[in-house]
């Protein structure tokens, strides 16, 4: 029988021996790992990985290669082996290269819709990979033209990794829950309140009454007020320690949670117990199409964690390349011209207000705005006469009058003005034109090849006509200037829109005499409705005819292909949406609008990319038969049309399940 | 006779410089700058009487001590214990006195406010006391003894009016005594005297240091 000793000493063997013997598997396997390059794999989806290499690796033999080589020493043979220092044994263990992985072609044409891709790839992590007590960490790297952007992790998380977490968190929420948050729990309560009662009774009144808020401090009669209270009845050692815990907060959570459990830029954190295969895991990814987007290459690498020590770096797989195609390669890029029509004749009109006193016609710079608004026409008329293109004829004045008066006399008033205003403005111009002359007659001097009627032809100084026309009274203008009146009432506006239904304008005008509002109409709208109008008529410089035809690039429609093929689709069907053609069709099947894009195309001359993108939309709609034809004509008239469709999945998906380009064309038969 | 006039012409001073205390309250500076300060109505001075427990439970000896605070952290005090009472025998000759007069003067000092929590105490006292002695428990002693004292304690607030006081405290002085041989009859006027001189009846006079109180009291504070 064993004595009791010997027992608790074979238990202790035991023990210690389970637990070395676990601590020797550990890096041994890892070792393992290290020494084979063990890596994850990353291919597409539908890859179908030949089992049989899985096979191979599972019976794993290592193969004689040049690393290994027999000597004979004292007449026995030895092999030499290439070797390394495990790290955490110290012994010297064998290790034996792999021979390198067998790299298929890892490429995909991916297409673009809706100006995003979807690139799809597949995570192949093997199973000497993974263990309870591991993380494992994989990082996808997409380079895109210039750029790389790290995509989202996917983390494979052992079982017990996760306990060890878990198990850190809780210990880090125990800490968390001995730290007090309400700071009154320091405060003896009981022993306050009595001594409150015994030394400041008013104070203890107002226990119960929330609403209390006074700048008075209550203070016993010795002076000690409440708050010294308070803070002597406060347990100042508990709250120090307390104030301690807080502040190691961040220490404790870094001593207790060493592995933080991420929830942000993580495509997958997933927890696995055992696994008999490898994690196979389908990653999809959607990016945003960007101007001459051709190409995108995936790599993938990775880390082995045990809680918060990197165990092993996973080597590198990769790239995974997607070929990107768009359909806004079939834009048609050849230029698109306007017919422009040139008129000789031009007009430009514009409108000042020079004020005239009541019943008076002459002009008087003095009189409100006028000088600064004669300024102005001076001004306009200046930039007219020296114009390059165009050429001054003639200028229509009109001036108009207000109510005040009889109409014939208000008539006859304007028609004054207008005239005042000609005589004035013509001296201007004659003035102008002088001027002008003096310094063409300048040049002269100084030019040696001069030729006066060119030199004459280029500023305008042929004999410019004064129009005059008396307008009279101007109600229409004065009914917008009441209507957009802030001064008026709505009241007041309605009676003088009332009052328009007198078709006399003496009566109206007799009637408002007597109306409240009038000395407001007539202090304020009155004077504006005393202004004169200019019309300027101008011809283009050297032109006899009167229109000329002309061609010019159609901006809009080239700013809407460039759209096209920078994959704004949206905007570009915004400009090209009008035309209806082609490129438009483009923009809808980009857009996946089928049926716009339909009822353009089938209208169009079937020519290869015509037919190319009918079979699209016909593969679209689910007609098969339909696509599958106009696909085959496409590649009779363009032949580059067969390898375009592989492009395209609503083509490539024609081919795989018809055969399509297995066979000629011409023995194609339907299988329908 | 005389010894106890004195004490209770002493107690009275006390009282009136307390009274006086309490009509010119002590004014404190104003501990806050900017805030309003209003101090509670009433006087500063808050009386109590306290009963110390462990005293009634010797010998059932009365006692109280009055308390006058005249200061945030100060307390004048005044106190007696007496205890008259015979056992054990109802004759004069087999007397086994506990019999005692204790009178003590002296003020606390509360290091938080009076009344509440720690405080330390210092009186002088006066004590006319019979009780066997230590080294011999058939002797007894019977004099006078003076001195000071000083004690210490912590009183729990149990009520807006009352307190539960713990205190120990010692005290020393001189004394002015004689000792009897306490076999059966040990009474102050019979017994064989054991200290006699030889010359006169004169009582020994020698110091002393010793406990001089335990006390659980109630305080009551009004």
């Amino acid at each position: 029988m064993f004595r009791k000793e010997n027992i608790w000493k074979s238990v202790l063997f035991v023990f210690f021996f389970g637990f070395s013997l676990y601590g020797c598997m550990m890096p041994k396997k890892l070792t393992d790992i290290k020494t084979k390059q063990v890596g994850v794999t990353l291919c597409l989806p539908d890859e179908r990985i030949d089992e049989s290499s899985f096979r191979d690796m599972e019976n794993f033999t290592p193969v004689v290669n040049e690393d290994t080589i027999t000597v004979n020493i004292d007449g026995h043979d030895m092999l030499i082996m290439k070797a390394v220092r495990d790290e955490e044994t110290g012994e010297m263990v064998a290790t034996q290269e792999l021979q390198a992985a067998v790299v298929t072609a890892k490429f995909r044409n991916v297409a673009e819709r809706h100006g995003k891709i979807d690139l799809e790839f597949q995570l192949r992590v093997p199973k000497e990979l993974t263990d309870a007590g591991w993380q494992l960490r994989f990082y996808p790297d997409m380079f895109i033209m210039e750029d790389s952007l790290r995509l989202e992790e996917v983390i494979v998380t052992g079982e017990n990794y996760r306990k060890a977490q878990l198990k850190g968190y809780q210990q880090y929420n125990k800490f968390l829950s001995r730290i007090i948050s309400d700071t009154t729990k320091f405060i003896d309560i009981r022993n306050l309140e009595i001594f409150l009662q015994r030394n400041i009774p008013q104070i203890y009144r107002f226990k119960t009454d929330s609403s209390y808020v006074s700048d008075v401090v209550f203070a016993s009669c010795l002076g000690v007020t409440e708050k010294e209270a308070v803070s002597h009845y406060t347990n100042k050692f508990a709250k120090a320690m307390n104030n301690r815990r807080k502040a190691m907060r961040k220490k404790m959570y870094a001593k207790y949670v060493k592995a933080p459990i991420r929830t942000e830029h993580i495509r997958l954190d997933t927890v696995v117990r055992t696994l008999d295969g490898d994690f196979i895991y389908n990653y999809v990814e959607t990016i945003e199409t960007r101007k001459g987007l051709r190409k995108v290459d995936i790599f993938l690498t990775g880390e082995i964690y045990e809680q918060d020590k990197l165990m092993y770096t996973v080597p590198k797989s990769g790239p995974l390349t997607f070929y990107i195609s768009s359909i806004s390669t079939f834009a048609d890029m050849s230029p698109r011209y306007l017919t422009k029509v040139i008129e000789r004749q031009a007009e430009a009109n514009a409108a000042w207000n020079i004020d005239f006193k009541v019943g008076k016609s002459d002009i008087d710079l003095s009189l409100g705005e006028n000088a600064s608004q004669i300024d102005n026409i001076k001004a306009n008329l200046r930039h007219l006469l020296k114009n390059e293109v165009f050429d001054l004829d003639s200028i229509t004045i009109a001036a108009f009058a207000s109510p005040e008066g009889s109409v014939a006399a208000n008539k006859k008033l304007s028609e004054q003005r207008s005239k005042a205003t000609a005589e004035y403005f013509n001296r201007f111009v004659k003035q102008l034109q002088d001027s002008v002359k003096n310094e063409a007659g300048m040049s002269i001097m100084v030019g040696d090849d001069f030729e006066e009627s060119e030199m004459a032809s280029a500023y305008s100084v042929n004999e410019i006509k004064f129009m005059t026309s008396a307008s009279g009274e101007n109600w229409n203008y004065l009914t917008a200037l009441v209507e957009e009146s802030e001064m008026l009432s709505e009241t007041e506006k309605e009676i003088y829109l009332k009052s328009l239904d007198i078709k006399n304008q003496d009566q109206r005008e007799a009637q408002f005499k007597s109306l409240p509002m009038y000395r407001k109409m007539k202090e304020h709208l009155y004077p504006k409705l005393r202004k004169v109008q200019f019309n300027f008529f101008l011809h283009r410089k050297g032109m006899i005819k009167d229109t000329i035809h002309t061609t010019v690039l159609d901006t809009t429609y080239m700013k809407g292909l460039k759209m096209l093929t920078e994959r704004d689709y949206e905007g570009a069907l915004e400009l090209l949406g009008p035309y209806q053609d082609y490129n438009t069709a483009i923009a809808y099947v980009s857009l996946d609008r089928n049926v716009s894009a339909m009822g353009i195309l089938e209208k169009l001359e079937h020519t290869a990319p015509v037919n190319y993108m009918l079979a699209i939309l016909n593969s679209r709609a689910g007609r098969d038969k339909d696509a599958v034809q106009y696909y085959l004509t496409s590649c009779k008239q363009d032949g580059s049309y067969v390898h375009r469709g592989n492009l395209d999945p609503e083509i490539s998906a024609l081919i795989k399940k018809y055969n399509l380009n297995a066979q000629p064309e011409d023995d194609f038969d339907f299988p329908f | 006779m005389k010894k106890t006039v004195l004490i209770i012409i002493a107690f009275l001073c006390m009282a009136g410089v307390c009274e006086s205390f309490a009509s010119n309250p002590v004014s404190k500076k104003g501990s806050k700058k900017n805030a309003e300060v209003i101090k509670a109505d009433g006087s500063i001075s808050r009386w109590c009487i306290t009963t110390n427990l462990v005293d009634w439970a010797w010998f059932v000896t009365p006692n109280a001590d009055v308390q006058f605070s005249v200061a945030r952290h100060f307390t004048l005090e005044a106190g007696f214990r007496y205890n008259a009472w015979t056992y054990f025998g109802s004759t004069s000759d087999q007397r086994n006195r506990q019999c005692r007069q204790n009178y003590s003067v002296g003020l606390r000092y509360w290091p938080w406010y009076t009344y509440s929590g720690w405080w330390f105490g210092a009186k002088a006292q006066y004590e006319e006391y019979s009780r066997r002695q230590w080294r011999n428990k058939y002797r007894k002693e019977e004099g006078d003894a003076f001195g000071l004292a000083v004690s210490a304690g912590y009183s729990i607030q149990l009520l807006p009016w009352m307190n539960l006081d713990f205190a120990v405290g010692v005290w020393g002085g001189g004394k002015s005594y004689k000792v009897y041989q306490d076999m059966d009859n040990a009474c102050p006027e019979c017994g064989r005297r054991v200290d006699y001189n030889g010359i006169d009846d004169a009582p020994s006079k020698g110091g002393f240091f010793m406990p001089n109180e335990v006390t659980i009291g109630l305080m009551f504070i009004f």
